[in-house]
């Protein structure tokens, strides 16, 4: 049983992840556990990073993609600044219990103590970007898998919530500096969108400006 | 029918939860509006609205909707196809609101994909009808309004706004704000 559920998420992962190499296998017993314990003290010694990203979003309806470019700065423990800048203007930050979204002529702060759902999916936010989510099994069921270069992990969405959100999101960690180099994010109805991070940078001094709320 | 309050409550709930970005909201802090309700103001120079480089086939909005208690923004994005408009519509993380298909023939949307919160029928009702005149509009702005609705056309801005409910629509081209 557990041979076939293995040789499922190789067959998985070989034909409908287009990020993955062609030599993928899967992590299990020992192995998984070392990974995983490996790839947790990464993120718990991670107290920022920042980096620019390529988001692509593909649309199945229309066949297309829709490219987006912008940067991101992450400050342990709950800071995140994510901003769009082609080719759209959008600014999303995190910080301790307020939301602040900019977007062209509008701004708003949103105070997740009174929205405990939004507080929600900006944890997992955080956590996904910065692949501390793998230590979260409350959320998600994870499996794992690699290449020569990069661990995979799977995170399926346990609660109902994220189901509507997402099919599944697959987590791509550099073996060598065991950080998160891209997400994909997989939909139910046949979207995908990748989010490739480059120039990445750890654990460097950030201005607190990046972060501040209006 | 749902009662309008009930109605507005669960759609309001829906944007809120699903459509910006993960989650919703509810403003607490705004501009540019009565009574916290979030108006965007388009400041792209009027003009011939031009394609995305090396995109020739699917035309892209941007799209604000908003309620009394709700506001939110993403992408419009519609295919002409032979017979009928494809379309999408994301928000600017990429998570998908719904897929459509339109029938210029007939002025009837179809929706091929809805998230889950949206998938009532009263909603989608709603919606498709709405976004039928949304259609209509972006591609043969000189159309009167019909009964029911204001709709407003500027020279690359598209609002609609349904009066029972009290929700707005305004799409605005998709440009390139790189270099602004």
């Amino acid at each position: 049983m557990k041979h076939i559920f293995y040789i499922l998420i190789i067959t998985i992962f070989s034909v409908c992840n287009p990020i993955i190499g062609v030599a993928v296998t899967p992590v299990i017993g020992s192995e998984l556990t070392n990974t995983v314990t490996a790839l947790n003290k990464a993120s718990a010694q991670l107290k920022s990073m920042e980096c620019e990203f390529v988001q692509t979003k593909n649309l199945k309806m229309l066949k297309d993609k829709m490219v987006s470019k912008g940067k991101m700065y992450y400050a342990a423990p709950d800071k995140l600044r994510w901003e769009y800048t082609n080719p759209y203007q959008y600014l999303f930050i995190f910080n301790g219990s307020k939301v602040f979204i900019k977007n062209k002529g509008t701004q708003n702060v949103i105070d997740t103590k009174s929205n405990k759902i939004f507080k929600e999916v900006a944890r997992i936010m955080m956590q996904t970007v910065t692949g501390k989510a793998l230590s979260d099994s409350n959320d998600f069921v994870i499996s794992v898998s690699k290449d020569a270069t990069t661990y995979f992990v799977s995170m399926t969405p346990k609660k109902r919530d994220l189901k509507q959100l997402f099919q599944s999101v697959t987590l791509s960690f550099n073996r060598n500096s065991k950080l998160i180099d891209c997400i994909r994010i997989n939909e139910k109805n046949g979207d995908y969108t990748v989010i490739k991070l480059t120039n990445l940078k750890s654990n460097r001094s950030l201005d607190a400006k990046l972060f501040s709320i209006p | 029918m749902q009662s309008y309050s009930a109605f507005l409550s669960r759609l309001s709930l829906l944007i809120l939860f699903l459509f910006s970005p993960f989650s919703g909201y509810e403003i607490i802090a705004g501009e540019n509006g009565e009574n916290g309700a979030i108006v965007n103001v388009d400041e792209t120079p009027p003009g011939e609205y031009e394609l995305p480089a090396g995109d020739s086939e699917v035309r892209r909005w941007n799209i604000n909707l908003s309620t009394p208690k709700a506001a939110v923004s993403g992408f419009f994005l519609i295919r002409d196809e032979n017979d009928s408009i494809a379309g999408s519509i994301i928000n600017e993380f990429g998570i998908s609101l719904a897929d459509f298909r339109f029938n210029p023939v007939s002025g009837k949307v179809k929706f091929i994909n809805l998230t889950g919160f949206l998938n009532k029928w009263y909603l989608k009702k709603l919606l498709a009808k709405d976004l039928s005149l949304a259609l209509k509009r972006l591609t043969t702005p000189s159309l009167s309004s019909p009964k029911g609705y204001d709709v407003f056309v500027s020279s690359d801005t598209v609002v609609i706004h349904n009066l029972k409910y009290d929700i707005t629509y305004q799409f605005s081209p998709l440009s390139d704000e790189t270099d602004k």
